[in-house]
């Protein structure tokens, strides 16, 4: 509701005509100017966040000799086999591999134990229940540079260091505070007909869970996936240091790993970046309703 | 039966227990005991009791690390947050493009970060990199700074560019709790004849205090964690790490894997921990109070 010009009202000494005309086209002015400040202002920010990408996806499809002369703009000759020449090149098929086998694996572990903690807490009545979920939750706001250390000592300890179960091992941990809490909070939204009546039915507690509670948790575990695959696609710090040998390096390790290589060669290099970048983007493309709902749920509820 | 429907919950429960425990809780404890000794990583350990810590706060790129991450925590609640607020608050009162405008901007939050930082020493270098042709474009002129090697500028370019990378986040939290916020609260302001921004201040403002002190306490945590961007741009390239650019994790990281001090290292670990601790408490505790009113 817009609150009307008070027309008939004249301020002494107004250096404004009070002509109801006027003070209409002054306030539809005042309007359109505001609006124009509105829509630049988010437009902007909007410009700003996908103008890397855009100009990425240029740079990486340029000869180095027209990189140097147009920066800025659209290549004239398109040179798609720089994506095959990082392909080839730097390895990059192999820690395009290992990017897709560790996040595949590590999201599934992570949520299949996360989603029977989070029913056996959500659905089942035993003592120390919610202290037990405020030991979950309580380990969400430890940074993992706190825990390295350790983690590094016990992973060695293990003879585990540079294999990929030590970075499964270790995200599925940090991921629980998040994963348990929010799929035991889905789990207890789920009515409890459909489960009775399958224990009623004679099935096992472990077949009502992976044949009807689990299906049924679909969308939050979706979204959990989601998240978490964003996570672990672009994770760097525990990769670093449980899979820096060059086999089972992913895509953030080796690129970090062949910076200063491909100096001589950027569009070659931006192809690369390319590579990394794409695969998430475009899933962060597909499920952004998910995405965002995800992100605000996440803080309003705590 | 209800015994045995006990066991199943235990059993539902083990996996992520054991793991959980082990790896993260575990690794916890021991990583704040570890900062009482001396250890090379390798062979014996040494008690040590409180002189790791001392020697940390002895060392001198301790209080500029701790400087760096208090640097980037101020600007991303001053600048990230308020950014997230404003673009927030015209987000709601647009009629088009809601969705277009929240996705767009929060394309760089999926970026990883070891990217951007590359982009950024890229857009830096100075035989290539766009900061020269962009200064040319605003008619400054060719500086020829060589922008790579003048670190506090680096560091505030980084802080500039972490804001761009999680402002996102705040912008579509608050965006969504306006939502919540009921039409009639607004309309019954306009009615008494207040303005879009009086609205806003005395309405809309004090409904969004909560979420915005979770939003406030997350961006609080995040910047006393924050490691990839300048452990990538202090040490890549092939380039021995630059101790000028580190935050108190990357300082951390090389104390433990560079320098094997592992008690000195984990005494840094333990002033991290309790940095996030303490802003954790007053977020757990502001949480508390807007359930209880």
């Amino acid at each position: 509701m817009e609150s009307s010009p008070n027309i008939s009202y004249q301020k002494p000494g107004s250096f404004v005509s009070t002509h109801p005309r006027v003070q209409l086209l002054l306030t539809k002015l005042l309007s359109l100017l505001t609006s124009i400040f509105k829509y630049g202002f988010l437009g902007a920010l909007a410009f700003l966040g996908i103008v890397p990408l855009v100009w990425m996806t240029f740079s990486s499809l340029k000869s180095m000799g027209e990189f140097r002369i147009n920066q800025w703009l659209w290549p004239r000759v398109w040179h798609w086999e720089n994506y095959i020449r990082i392909w080839e090149g730097a390895n990059f098929g192999l820690y395009f591999f290992n990017s897709v086998i560790m996040t595949a694996t590590a999201v599934t572990v992570m949520i299949i134990v996360g989603a029977m903690a989070g029913y056996a807490l959500a659905r089942y009545d035993f003592p120390m229940r919610d202290n037990l979920l405020y030991y979950f939750i309580s380990g969400q706001v430890v940074p993992g540079q706190v825990v390295l250390i350790p983690l590094f000592i016990l992973i060695r300890f293990l003879g585990l260091i540079n294999t990929r179960l030590a970075l499964i091992l270790v995200y599925t941990a940090a991921a629980q505070p998040f994963v348990v809490f929010n799929l035991q909070a889905f789990f207890k939204g789920i009515p409890k007909e459909l489960e009775e009546a399958a224990r009623i039915d004679g099935a096992s507690e472990f077949r009502t869970f992976w044949q009807i509670m689990l299906p049924l948790a679909r969308g939050g575990i979706g979204t959990m996936a989601i998240f978490q695959s964003m996570w672990i696609w672009n994770e760097f710090l525990f990769a670093l240091l449980f899979a820096g040998k060059e086999d089972l390096r992913t895509l953030p390790i080796g690129i970090f790993n062949i910076i200063g290589q491909y100096y001589t060669e950027y569009p070659v290099f931006f192809a690369g970046l390319m590579v990394a970048t794409l695969p998430i983007v475009i899933i962060y493309l597909i499920t952004v309703r998910f995405v965002i709902r995800g992100v605000s749920a996440g803080a309003v509820k705590g | 039966m209800m015994a045995d429907r006990r066991k199943w919950a235990w059993i539902f429960l083990a996996p992520a227990l054991v793991v959980y425990t082990v790896f993260w809780i575990f690794a916890l404890a021991s990583g704040l005991g570890l900062s009482t000794v001396r250890w090379s990583g390798y062979g014996d350990i040494v008690w040590a009791g409180l002189d790791n810590f001392r020697k940390v706060f002895e060392y001198k790129y301790f209080g500029m690390s701790l400087f760096h991450n208090l640097e980037y925590a101020f600007f991303n609640i001053t600048v990230g947050t308020g950014l997230g607020l404003l673009s927030a608050l015209l987000l709601d009162q647009v009629r088009r493009g809601r969705l277009f405008f929240r996705v767009a901007a929060y394309l760089p939050v999926v970026m990883s970060w070891t990217i951007v930082a590359f982009l950024v020493r890229w857009f830096l270098n100075p035989v290539y990199g766009l900061m020269e042709p962009l200064l040319e474009l605003i008619g400054l002129g060719s500086v020829e700074i060589n922008w790579l090697a003048d670190t506090e500028t680096l560091i505030r370019l980084m802080i500039g560019v972490g804001i761009w990378k999680t402002y996102p986040v705040a912008m579509v939290t608050l965006y969504a709790a306006l939502q919540e916020i009921p039409k009639p609260l607004k309309e019954a302001a306009y009615i008494d004849g207040a303005n879009e921004i009086q609205t806003t201040v005395r309405v809309v403002l004090p409904l969004l205090k909560p979420v915005l002190a979770v939003v406030i306490s997350l961006a609080l945590i995040n910047s006393f964690r924050i490691f990839d961007p300048f452990y990538v741009l202090g040490a890549s390239g092939g380039q021995s790490a630059n101790p000028l650019l580190d935050v108190l994790s990357t300082l951390l990281y090389r104390r433990a894997f560079g320098q094997w001090e592992i008690g000195t290292a984990s005494a840094i670990g333990f002033i991290l921990f309790i940095l996030t601790m303490s802003v954790s408490v007053v977020y757990l505790r502001t949480l508390g109070q807007s359930e209880d009113a």
